[in-house]
């Protein structure tokens, strides 16, 4: 039996998103069905309010609801160390953490020919314009460890190379708490490739 | 290393076969389509996560089920081991390795050590260098800790440099991308020749020594990797700086013709007997004659890297190879590995005298045992 059309126009937009198959979707369907009218008002109120209020930063790109975002706005935040991430959500992993205190700057995706993205489609140019101001001494590249992370972080460094600013890049190498035996060969290569002195 | 225990599941035209090889030989005979070779496909799946006859998992599944199991106890080094994957129709694959389940197929390569030899081995020496290539990255891979993730990484930064010369853009832009991707490309791809290299080397000491002995002493077989990028005077592996050359000299060629030319992916093996190219001079008999002592070597170089003994998938040999070639094939290693054997008549198979061996008939979706005996004829 064929579901009924409000559910089935429901299960459509639910296997649009990201990790939702055609199973879950008929289970958060009929889940939803089954819930509270208010309840299922709220979810729609705060779909409709998320995407309506949240935009770019005009500084870092990161997705924000004022602008420019929080931490663009404090003041406390050392203007001297740029953190160039791949993905808004790399922002708050890393502000998780509590050690950076530098502000960043959100590319929205890594370089990858085989879908389309050349250097263009990046915030790449903003990225130029804001390593203008004289206060920026140090650049982070902190885009993903896998080929296309690394092509964009390469590309960076191509770019800013005549800039006479200072670039790092995020450490490679065994996570913190595991045992030797169990990291693999690439991660062990890297760590030894990156050793330091102690 | 043998496999103690061989369990299908819904694959290819088994509901629910279990069977447990001989230590040493174990012959399968049947008529065509009974079911015998893929056994050998269940074992060599197991062994390096793919089929050598499909590249579907689907097809794998047996005609009215919706997914397959395989699984398989082995021992190595004394110790028991045990395999198991399976495959669903919308659930892909799952492989448990030692009953920790999610493991990826990079991590149970080498569990199972396997060499088939079967009448397509002539490919390697008759086939185009795309099959010679695919023969070094499955065997090494067997080997090699790390070797089939960096052939990924380096297949990736060749999409993406190709993507990069497919772009429809002026010839001067696309050659504004390269340089991120072509450093990525020596990265890997200096790692995967090294391996190769020093592959191809072992296997080319012991293929001379066996093909050798199984040509009398007239022939003498040599082969050699033939890296595109070149290499320097004296050494094997290229440089970095001159495999940047070559992908720099080759720029021009290939925005035009828009793939890359120069890389391990267009590498080949020089197949040479007594100073003549094996595959535009040599006879079919002595094509067969050197695949038959590349397979042999291969055998030599598992059992000198593992430290055990590969167990032999010899699939449908008899109806290719002739009765003398067949001795030496048996001389060279029955009796020392794990043999199983398929074939549609018995009687024309040749063992060394005193091999122990177990005797299966294959047909309906059953293995059943016809007889156990030291080989005396």
């Amino acid at each position: 039996m064929r579901h009924p059309d409000p559910i089935n126009r429901l299960i459509n937009e639910l296997t649009k998103l990201p990790g939702v198959g055609p199973k879950t979707a008929q289970r958060l369907a009929y889940h939803l069905v089954y819930r509270p009218a208010g309840d299922v008002a709220a979810l729609a109120a705060a779909l409709v309010e998320a995407k309506e209020k949240m935009k770019y930063c005009s500084v870092c790109f990161n997705l924000t609801d004022v602008d420019p975002c929080v931490i663009c706005s404090d003041r406390t935040r050392d203007k001297t160390i740029l953190c160039v991430v791949e993905d808004p959500r790399d922002v708050v992993a890393i502000e998780k953490v509590k050690v950076f205190r530098g502000l960043y700057h959100v590319l929205h995706g890594a370089i990858s020919p085989m879908e389309g993205r050349g250097p263009e489609t990046l915030r790449i140019k903003e990225l130029l314009t804001r390593l203008k101001a004289p206060e920026v001494v140090e650049v982070i590249l902190a885009t993903s460890t896998d080929i296309e992370g690394e092509a964009t972080a390469m590309y960076l460094t191509r770019l800013l190379k005549e800039s006479g600013i200072k670039i790092t890049r995020l450490a490679r190498g065994l996570p913190v708490g595991t045992e030797l035996e169990y990291a693999d060969e690439v991660t062990l290569t890297r760590a030894l490739e990156g050793r330091r002195e102690y | 290393m043998k496999i103690e225990k061989l369990v299908l599941n819904d694959f290819r035209c088994y509901s629910y076969l279990e069977f447990s090889p001989s230590e040493s030989v174990t012959v399968l005979y049947g008529p065509n389509g009974t079911g015998k070779t893929s056994i050998l496909e269940a074992i060599g799946y197991l062994a390096t996560t793919r089929s050598h006859r499909t590249s579907k998992d689907s097809e794998l599944i047996r005609w009215g089920a919706t997914g397959f199991a395989l699984s398989a106890l082995i021992i190595k080094h004394g110790r028991k081991s045990s395999i198991d994957m399976r495959y669903g129709e919308g659930r892909g694959r799952e492989i448990t390795l030692d009953g920790t389940y999610g493991k990826k197929a990079g991590e149970i390569l080498g569990k199972l050590n396997a060499v088939r030899f079967s009448p397509e081995d002539l490919d390697i020496i008759k086939g185009g260098p795309a099959h010679r290539r695919r023969f070094l990255d499955m065997e090494i891979s067997q080997i090699t800790a790390g070797y089939y993730t960096t052939l990924l990484q380096y297949n990736r930064a060749l999409l993406q440099r190709n993507a990069v010369l497919k772009m429809d853009a002026s010839t001067r832009t696309r050659r504004e991308l390269l340089p991120e991707w072509d450093h990525q490309l020596i990265q890997f791809g200096l790692k995967l020749i090294s391996e190769r290299v020093s592959f191809v080397k072992e296997l080319a000491g012991y293929a001379k020594d066996i093909h050798c002995r199984i040509s009398t002493g007239k022939e003498h077989l040599s082969l050699q990797y033939c890296c595109s990028v070149g290499t320097p005077p004296g050494a094997d592996v290229p440089q970095a700086r001159q495999y940047e050359e070559a992908l720099k000299s080759a720029t021009e060629e290939d925005l035009i013709k828009r793939s890359t030319s120069v890389g391990p992916h267009r590498d080949d093996i020089s197949i040479v007997t007594n100073g003549y190219d094996i595959r535009t001079y040599g006879s079919q008999g002595q094509q067969r004659t050197a695949a038959m002592a590349i397979r042999i070597a291969q055998v030599h170089v598992l059992e000198t890297v593992t430290g055990e003994t590969p167990t032999l998938l010899l699939d449908d040999v008899t109806s290719e190879i002739d009765a003398s070639r067949q001795e030496m094939l048996m001389d060279e290693l029955a009796g020392r590995c794990q043999t199983i054997i398929t074939c549609t008549d018995p009687s024309r198979l040749r063992l060394a005298r005193g091999v122990k061996k177990s005797v299966y008939e294959v047909g309906g979706g059953r293995v059943l045992l016809r007889e156990v005996s030291p080989c005396s004829s």
